[in-house]
């Protein structure tokens, strides 16, 4: 008996000393982005500040299959950082139930440029975007409040979330932090340190083919590839368009966001980095292979009354064999094995 | 299969707001404080049939016999106006679900007391804050109210079961939203005045008809987005707690 009381007493002790002396709150540290030498200033929300310990835990959340409704699978599971952030050389990833999807997973770089999100440019911001995949029953297939409930009775999470915005200890994680998180780690991945970012810095020289094959992504009358894929930075309009895969569209794409008839088959123009690791290609990923590509372009495009007014007006066949390769040879420029083995974005468990 | 928007061309929700102040002592009659409690009670009802989740069956204007497992809509900008002229803004966005009875009531605490001719309030979310999930409280995705796939918020979801054109009870889910479905509804509030310290109680009733300019929007979409909704409506069974007798699943 006296043991117990003197055991209570001394943990009344314990708790006061902790109450009278609350440990000091840590203030998130903001991010320092470093925005490589040829690549634009990024707008990052207001109300979404990075900070160390915010891209932390979205890049742990980005790898922890917590978020899919078995627990089988990540964001990382369909976007792998070995191949740019895309699913191995899959045309269509396959969900947690066995399920594939119906369009080609997006690589994952240079997000912090871009206006929408997906390939139809359904999400409308990175944050609205990560719910996308973690409800779609043919992927993570869970459902948000399932995925708060998990988070909150994880044992670390919550003081993570707590940290990371600055929130007092009794704050629960919701859904919105976690969209902020994702979207924090995403934002990091830059990807500008290709051998065409090094030759733009005068740190390299491009080859006499890989500098023909520049000439003729921007000539108008061959390649003309800069219209859309537009030189110099990201490498992409961001804008939807038809490239004339089909006459008639088997997927709608922005169409099924803004029911525009000008939008059937149009898709958002995806960036030319990183292309030797993000194959196939296409939204459907029809083609294996960068000379498929270019032959499509060539001479392989289907006219339609939404087709890009470009290929409107492209003349089939205008690119030789040599031609076509050399423009390969510069796409190839582009590739950042950097980027793939960087540290900071691979999975931290 | 899809669910023909012929089949249910008109839902008419019925909401009814009852206004009332709360009791206000009645001795304190010089130096009351300059607001008043409000609180609006909203009442779901098919014609004159209060909605009850589960369990039972309305019929619409086509003759049409339907259901209700779930039914939750937002109630955004709601603005009492004075006989003057002044506005005051109650709410941003609220979410009403008829599983969950305290959602029913708006509740506000410190109305400036005043002569109440109008009401406006909105069906739905505003442009402003229809294209970005990442809100909190009553917006929070957590709640369910939203496609992902195509940003923006269901301004109303009512899912259940009808009987379709064969006589068989079949799924029925009804996701209404997107910025040209927003809904503004005005009223005229008879008698609410929160001049004097007696208590006030007064009744009115609005009626929001859906019609049809952007039936079972989502069903048109993505080639899974109808088993999407299948999903959703699975679990809204087990939220509110009442198994429904009729719901007929599609295979698969």
């Amino acid at each position: 008996m006296f043991r117990l009381c003197l055991f209570c007493l001394l943990s009344l002790f314990i708790l006061q000393c902790q109450k009278e002396d609350p440990p000091v709150k840590k203030q998130p540290t903001p991010f320092d982005l470093v925005i490589p030498k040829g690549l634009p200033a990024m707008n990052i929300p207001a109300d979404n500040p990075m900070t160390v310990e915010g891209v932390a835990l979205g890049r742990r959340l980005f790898y922890d299959p917590i978020l899919s409704a078995d627990s089988t699978q990540s964001c990382s599971s369909c976007h792998q950082q070995a191949h740019g952030f895309v699913d191995g050389n899959l045309q269509f990833s396959i969900g947690i139930d066995g399920q594939p999807g119906t369009r080609n997973a997006m690589p994952l770089f240079n997000l912090g440029w871009q206006r929408s999100f997906f390939w139809d440019g359904g999400a409308a911001n990175m944050e609205s975007q990560v719910v996308g995949p973690i409800t779609n029953p043919v992927e993570m297939h869970e459902d948000l409040p399932r995925v708060a409930l998990k988070l909150n009775r994880h044992p670390e999470y919550p003081t993570l979330f707590r940290e990371a915005f600055d929130l007092p200890d009794t704050a629960a994680v919701t859904i919105p932090m976690l969209m902020k998180a994702i979207a924090q780690f995403e934002r990091t991945l830059i990807s500008g340190n290709s051998r065409y970012d090094q030759w733009k810095r005068g740190d390299t020289q491009l080859t006499a083919q890989e500098l023909h094959g520049m000439d003729l992504f921007q000539d108008f009358e061959k390649g003309d590839c800069s219209h859309c894929h537009v030189l110099g930075s990201t490498f992409s309009d961001f804008e939807f368009r038809n490239n004339g895969l089909d006459s008639i569209p088997v997927d709608e794409g922005r169409f099924l966001i803004t029911l525009l008839p000008n939008d059937k088959g149009k898709f958002k123009t995806p960036s030319l980095r990183n292309l030797a690791y993000t194959a196939p290609y296409m939204h459907d990923g029809r083609f294996a292979t960068l000379t498929e590509v270019l032959a499509f372009y060539n001479s392989g495009f289907k006219d339609s009354p939404t087709l890009d007014a470009n290929l409107k007006h492209a003349v089939k066949g205008r690119l030789s064999p040599e031609d076509m390769a050399d423009i390969i040879a510069f796409l190839h420029t582009l590739d950042d094995p950097d980027f793939l083995s960087s540290p900071a974005f691979a999975n931290p468990f | 299969m899809r669910i023909k928007s012929r089949i249910f061309p008109i839902l008419s929700v019925i909401t009814s707001a009852l206004l009332s102040t709360a009791a206000c002592k009645k001795d304190n009659t010089v130096q009351g404080p300059a607001v008043a409690p409000l609180s609006f009670v909203f009442q779901n009802r098919v014609n004159q049939e209060p909605v009850e989740l589960g369990v039972g069956s309305y019929t619409n204007a086509n003759g049409n016999a339907f259901s209700f497992d779930m039914l939750k809509y937002y109630i955004s900008n709601i603005v009492l106006v004075t006989d003057d002229g002044k506005e005051v803004a109650l709410n941003n966005h609220s979410l009403i679900d008829a599983a969950n009875l305290g959602s029913e009531q708006l509740q506000f605490d410190s109305i400036p007391k005043g002569h109440y001719t109008s009401m406006h309030f909105q069906l739905g979310i505003d442009s402003l804050h229809n294209h970005n999930l990442d809100q909190a409280g009553d917006l929070d995705p957590v709640n369910g109210m939203f496609w992902s796939w195509n940003t923006g918020y269901i301004f109303l979801k009512h899912e259940g079961t009808y009987r379709n054109a064969n006589n068989e009870w079949d799924q029925l889910l009804f996701h209404y939203g997107t910025d040209g479905a927003l809904t503004a509804v005005e009223l005229a509030l008879p008698d609410v005045n929160l001049d004097d310290n007696g208590k006030r109680y007064t009744s009115t009733s609005i009626s929001i008809k859906l019609v049809q300019q952007s039936e079972y929007y989502g069903l048109r979409h993505r080639p899974h987005s109808a088993k999407r909704f299948l999903y959703r409506s699975r679990l809204a069974c087990q939220t509110n707690g009442k198994r429904s007798r009729r719901i007929q699943r599609r295979p698969g």
